[in-house]
């Protein structure tokens, strides 16, 4: 009682002596807890960083790249109709980089509130008036002006806005497969292929070898997937047969978004370095990922642009694809509103 | 000062707790949903059910061979050939795909592996200045009862046409007959199915009405017979296995979608009567009868979308036939490789 009774006695402050003490140690004690957590957090986050670093030096260099030209502004944020323009190109040995050819593109209107999908293959044969001035076959739009030429190209000629570009190299695309765990696909056919550019390979990008894709249903790696939607020589609708295969890659990679962690993502931005380019931002990819995800194959449309909507010609001797733009353009009005 | 030294090596320690962390959770989740050709050991597979007789499966270009409550590897890859769709001949004798980077060739071998033979020779020898269309591809083959073989093989070829034909061989004799005349630049035809009339049933690769690719099956009596379509393009039916005593057929149908599902059907001998969907709302793959008929196994993905593995559907030939089973876990199968089923 008596000890009590001195703790209670008070100092020229007001406060009990010994009160203040302990008010002291107590902050301390605060303070040393908070500069722990502080710490710890730090550390924590610093371990994270270092971790995600692949992804955040990808994503600083592949996403949010500037278009000259009037891209719209709908996102997959807004849950607003939006058109992507797919990309993609041979990036090998062959050729200069900065001036690729595209071997396929592919326009997608994506419906986030209904999940409709339509998918329109443009061939790279297609005769059409370029952009910066001339024509020449769809595919050299991107070699002679990057994405904003192959942009304006599309918008002009096929009477479409397109809302975002996604760029993708050989390698990106077999390297994301594979990062994926593969793909599921039904192949329509035997795909053979006797002059298969050995390209990926390294030595001489100007070789050829040989492929055989097996039909039916199957689980593909990056490369024969790569195989599947590139060989080109075997098929009688030609190019056609070749959109149509990789429209069946593409939805089959779909159905692998949903197995995307977190943790994934710096093995997948190390797979794709240099080989994906986008305008969309990093919350826009964020954003397109459930919706990818969540689409139904029965509210996909595949749209190819075979004849009568294009035919057969030869300009300056080379064999090339004349469009029918009226038939084009009811079509792309109906699908791309 | 000695606590402020282990708080800091704490506070380390957890950042790379964390960065370890993620990696691992990375781990995990790559061995959850299991990669491209992933295989694992096939002594340590125990299959879930016990299945009468012996099937044979390929996995990572090894053969397989699942009996009774074990998988064993009968043939193993190597640098330079890779195992894939066998056959088991009355005999009990394996034949099987030995595939390299530019050509494949067949090969027989005992019901364990050994003996192991070569009968096709598919690899052009070199040549100044390469000429890999000098190769040739030798897939799908199947014997017969008389002994003949049966195989799909890309040849005649001209230019960029490189087409699967579908050939036959009687075993003694090596020269081999061309029964089909494929589709030029649709890939040919594909996974014939000896009938016991002497003629024979394959997957044809067509153009339709929309010109797309799809396939059919057809009959054919002879080398020279043009044969006929047993089903529609609309159908896109292909993989065609046929039940001991010939009158039902089982295939794969797709209706020229991204789905695929196994049908049985009875066939008389020229035609094919009203097909019954066994198996449906997954990727359906080479749907192979059991040796009594009694039941067929076939491959498609496991719960979730894994792999490709094994599955069982008892009473396939009846009335009410059972749900499919599962029949391994653990294992990636080659999902362009029959099972053969031996007794």
């Amino acid at each position: 009682m008596a000890t009590n009774q001195r703790r209670r006695r008070r100092s020229g402050t007001g406060w009990p002596v010994t009160e203040g003490v302990a008010t002291r140690r107590r902050r301390r004690r605060v303070l040393v807890a908070v500069l722990v957590i502080v710490g710890f957090t730090a550390s924590g986050l610093a371990g994270a960083v270092a971790y995600f670093l692949p992804v955040l030096a990808t994503s600083l260099g592949a996403t949010g790249q500037s278009v000259v030209g009037s891209l719209g502004n709908r996102s997959p944020s807004d849950h607003d109709p939006f058109t992507v323009l797919l990309l993609g190109s041979d990036d090998d040995a062959k050729f200069v980089p900065g001036h690729l050819l595209t071997q396929s593109m592919i326009l997608v209107r994506v419906e986030p509130a209904t999940g409709h999908v339509t998918m329109l293959s443009i061939p790279r044969d297609l005769y059409v008036p370029i952009s910066t001035g001339g024509s020449a076959k769809i595919d050299t739009a991107y070699a002679n002006g990057g994405a904003a030429t192959a942009i304006a190209t599309v918008e002009q000629d096929f009477k479409v806005q397109i809302d975002h570009y996604v760029w993708i190299g050989l390698r990106g695309l077999v390297n994301l497969i594979d990062r994926l765990g593969g793909v599921d696909v039904v192949t329509t056919n035997p795909v053979l292929d006797d002059f298969y550019p050995a390209d990926l390979a390294g030595g001489d990008p100007y070789a050829f070898e040989r492929v055989a894709v097996m039909p039916g249903a199957q689980h593909m790696s990056g490369l024969v997937a790569m195989e599947y939607v590139r060989s080109r020589h075997d098929d009688l609708r030609e190019d056609f047969g070749r959109s149509e295969r990789q429209q069946q890659v593409l939805l089959a990679l779909r159905t692998k978004a949903h197995t995307v962690g977190l943790a994934d993502l710096p093995d997948i931005a190390s797979a794709l370095k240099g080989e994906i380019l986008t305008d969309m931002s990093l919350r826009d990819v964020a954003d397109l990922m459930p919706i990818a995800s969540g689409l139904s194959l029965d509210k996909v449309a595949r749209v190819l642009l075979l004849p009568p909507y294009t035919s057969d010609a030869s300009v300056d001797g080379q064999a090339v694809l004349q469009p029918d733009w009226d038939r084009i353009h009811a079509r792309v009005a109906k699908s791309f509103p | 000062m000695g606590l402020t030294t282990v708080l800091v090596a704490l506070m380390a320690g957890f950042g790379l707790a964390v960065y370890t962390g993620l990696g691992l959770v990375r781990h995990l989740h790559d061995g959850a949903t299991a990669g491209a050709g992933g295989t694992t050991d096939p002594v340590d597979l125990h299959p879930l059910l016990r299945l009468p007789g012996s099937i044979y499966l390929a996995a990572g270009g090894d053969l397989l061979r699942l009996r009774g409550d074990g998988v064993t590897a009968v043939l193993n890859h190597d640098g330079s050939r890779r195992w894939m769709q066998p056959a088991v001949a009355a005999d009990g004798s394996v034949v099987v795909v030995a595939r390299s980077a530019e050509s494949s060739d067949l090969y027989r071998s005992a019901a364990d592996g050994g003996g192991l033979q070569r009968l096709t020779d598919d690899a052009a020898a070199p040549l100044h200045g390469g000429s890999l269309e000098r190769n040739h591809w030798a897939f799908h083959p199947r014997a017969g009862a008389d002994g003949r073989l049966w195989y799909s093989y890309d040849a005649p070829k001209a230019g960029f046409r490189v087409d699967l034909a579908v050939w036959s061989r009687p075993a003694a004799n090596a020269v081999a007959t061309r029964w089909s005349s494929p589709v030029g630049y649709t890939g040919g035809d594909v996974e014939p199915v000896p009938l016991p009339s002497g003629g024979v049933v394959y997957a044809r690769y067509v153009i339709g009405a929309g010109s797309e690719i799809r396939s059919q099956l057809w009959l054919q009596t002879g080398p020279r017979d043009p044969g006929h379509a047993l089903t529609t393009t609309d159908d896109d039916c292909s993989q065609p296995d046929l039940a001991p005593g010939g009158g039902t057929l089982a295939m794969v149908c797709t209706q020229g979608g991204q789905g695929a599902r196994v049908e049985v059907v009875s066939f008389d001998g020229r035609t094919l009567g009203t097909p019954r969907v066994l198996a449906a709302g997954s990727l359906c793959a080479f749907p192979t009868w059991a040796p009594d008929g009694s039941a067929l196994a076939y491959l498609a993905p496991a719960p979730g979308g894994g792999d490709f593995t094994l599955w069982w559907l008892a009473g396939a030939a009846g009335a009410t036939p059972s749900g499919p089973r599962q029949v391994l876990e653990g294992v990636a199968l080659d999902a362009t490789s029959r099972p053969a089923w031996a007794p």
